[in-house]
């Protein structure tokens, strides 16, 4: 499967809720290990994703970045949100409403 | 002495504060507006009076002395869908639902409803289609596996959260599963029920055909009825359920009830026909029905919603609502206001002339216009004609203006009346990526900060560097469209009307637009595209040369007042 949008976690707490939202949206993901703070991770993610947009885990939560806007994080989550967080940017990805 | 001409509209409220002294021309100071507090002519606006001359005392350090109102008679304006009144009258046969968007498997089934509880229990005969309510999506997956293995025949699911693809991976990908049905909780079970899953980019066949539907759930041959509704419900969607709820006694309808009745000036009664013309303005009198009980009335139009040809998955839905917009010109007594105006100023309230009269004084000042005896005061409410000719002054009002397009506004994207008025008076564009906006006439343009994530892949209403979500799938060449639809629909449909009562208008004619829907440069484009066949010039006002279409009846009520008369 193609690594549309790709997750560095530096934390597996969200893993299974963040595939699952991915999952239910039908938007390929691959999750790999990471080790940084979340937003240097997802923009590294955001720099390797054909769609440009990478996600970012550790234990304070989960952002989604894009790799053309080194700006504040295009979504945040707390690890608590982490299934909605992946609809939410499974949608952007496959550019359907949230 | 100060005075202010007090123009109360349906929507909008406007004063305009001169100097006036006997055998002068008044000495203009002030326009202001604001939104109308209270049902036009009711004793509520007066709040929204008091406001405004409030902020004019402010400004001028001083009151106005006496207040100048024209006769004012309000509008209603409703929206009946004929759509879903045929729903709920037929609820006892069919209940029909459009699914997600993301379902899982592909294909059309049937059987009977049953709790994942159920089937915990002995197998039974015939083909089940399960509701999975609040399950986790791995216990729902385990226990549909599960009771397949025991025997049960699972010919498709239903699913109450947004887990459809997760369950269908983990049970059956190939199955049916439609989820996001916020009601399936209380879908009745043991009756019978059909679902179907389109392919990608495909929408319903099956349950959408009325026959097919007939044959999926067993209905006899008097429920086909039923069927259409049903299969009109769901047409268009990727994913649809379809469910036959037991039988109540007593409940059938009765088709062919008229749902409205007019009754006509001289008593007649005629059935309403949404495709119909509305008959000329004067000629109505009351209506009964699904509009409610209305009398006393001068007009009464309507519209049906305006399709949209180049989105065949939105016509078919807007054909099924079968959504009627209504606008009801009632005559009333403006006692009770008054009686609360005189209470703001040391000189009282005196109504100088009709609206219409007023407007026409008021577009008199437009620059280079010189004198004009046509006007159409399009407001929030009416389009009123008012014609001075040597035959005398020809006064039409006709029911629908600018309230009427917001009302189909909010029906055709399903919003509230503020966004509504926004999205019809400003231009849209869908948000394709967080950086790119796709226009009205096809172009794209790149934005230099990423659009809020809750704008990505919506239309959105363009006002300034904001973008306004709006709840609707659609391009935006095809809401373009609808708009201005919207727009010829209503207003400029009424000015025909008006037009056609006054008896025509002479070639060459200035015809001058003002009041507030005036502003708006397409309905001034639709006017002039529905009236070319006059060969008329048709001009927008400008308000004593700065207050372009707006303000013309508070200005000309001065006017009016000081002594100038309509030639």
């Amino acid at each position: 499967m193609s690594a549309f949008v790709l997750a560095l976690l530096d934390s597996s707490e969200s893993l299974a809720e963040l595939s699952a939202g991915f999952e239910e949206e039908g938007v390929p993901l691959v999750t790999e290990p990471g080790w940084g703070s979340r937003e240097a991770l997802a923009h590294d993610a955001a720099a390797r994703s054909p769609l440009g947009l990478g996600i970012g885990g550790d234990a304070g939560g989960l952002v989604l970045a894009l790799a053309s806007w080194r700006g504040r994080p295009y979504l945040e989550a707390a690890p608590a949100e982490a299934r909605a967080f992946a609809h939410a940017a499974a949608r952007i990805a496959a550019r359907r409403p949230l | 002495m100060l005075v202010a001409g007090v123009d109360v509209g349906n929507s909008t409220t406007e004063v305009a504060v001169a100097r006036v002294e006997p055998g002068g021309e008044p000495e203009w100071l002030l326009v202001l507006r604001r939104s109308t507090t209270g049902p036009k002519g009711s004793p509520a606006c007066a709040e929204g009076v008091a406001d405004l001359l409030a902020q004019a005392e402010r400004r001028l350090g001083e009151r106005p002395h006496d207040l100048l109102l024209a006769e004012l008679n309000p509008v209603e304006t409703g929206l009946v869908e004929l759509g879903r009144l045929e729903e709920i009258d037929l609820a006892q046969t069919a209940i029909a639902r459009p699914a997600s968007s993301t379902p899982s498997g592909e294909g059309v089934a049937s059987g009977v409803l049953r709790s994942l509880a159920e089937l915990e229990g002995e197998p039974k005969a015939g083909s089940v289609i399960p509701i999975v309510a609040d399950e986790d999506f791995e216990v729902a997956a385990g226990a549909l596996r599960s009771a397949r293995d025991r025997g049960w025949r699972i010919s498709a699911a239903i699913v109450q959260q947004d887990d459809g693809v997760l369950i269908g991976n983990r049970f059956d990908s190939e199955c049916p599963i439609v989820d996001e049905v916020a009601d399936a909780g209380g879908f009745p079970l043991g009756s019978p029920a059909a679902v179907e899953v389109a392919p990608p980019g495909a929408s319903v066949e099956h349950l959408s055909d009325p026959l097919r539907v007939a044959v999926l759930l067993g209905l006899t041959p008097e429920e086909a009825r039923a069927a259409r509704h049903a299969a009109r419900a769901v047409a268009g969607h990727r994913a649809a359920i379809v469910v036959r709820p037991p039988r109540v006694a007593g409940t059938a309808s009765t088709p062919g009830d008229p749902v409205i009745t007019l009754i006509g000036t001289d008593g007649s009664k005629l059935p309403f026909a949404e495709n119909a013309k509305p008959p000329p303005p004067g000629t109505i009198a009351a209506i009964r029905g699904a509009a409610g009980d209305h009398d006393r009335l001068l007009d009464v139009c309507w519209c049906a919603l305006p399709s949209a040809p180049d989105d065949p998955v939105f016509s078919r839905w807007l054909a099924h609502r079968r959504a009627v917009a209504l606008a009801l010109l009632a005559r009333s007594s403006t006692e009770g206001l008054i009686e609360e105006l005189n209470a703001l100023t040391l000189g009282g309230t005196h109504v100088v002339a009709l609206e219409s009269e007023a407007a026409v004084l008021g577009a008199s000042t437009t620059p280079g216009a010189g004198w004009t005896p046509f006007v159409l005061d399009i407001g929030g409410g009416t389009v009123d004609l008012h014609r001075v000719s040597r035959a005398g002054e020809q006064v039409v009002a006709a029911a629908g203006a600018g309230d009427l397009v917001t009302r189909i506004c909010a029906a055709l994207l399903g919003c509230d009346g503020g966004l509504a008025e926004r999205a019809k008076r400003s231009r849209s564009a869908r948000v394709e990526t967080p950086f790119v906006l796709h226009h009205e006439d096809g172009s794209r343009t790149f934005l230099g900060e990423p659009a809020p994530p809750g704008s990505v892949a919506r239309l959105c209403v363009v006002d300034g560097r904001d973008l306004e979500p709006l709840p609707v799938v659609l391009a935006p060449e095809v809401w373009r469209g609808l708009r201005r639809a919207a727009k010829r629909d209503v207003i400029a449909l009424n000015v025909r009307r008006a037009v056609e009562a006054a008896g025509g208008v002479a070639r060459g004619e200035l015809v001058t637009l003002v009041g507030g829907s005036a502003c708006d440069g397409e309905v001034v484009d639709a006017v002039a595209a529905e009236i070319a066949d006059l060969d008329v010039a048709v001009a927008r006002g400008d308000v004593l040369g700065r207050h372009g279409p707006r303000a013309a009846v508070a200005v000309g009520l001065v006017l009016a007042y000081s002594g100038r008369r309509i030639k």
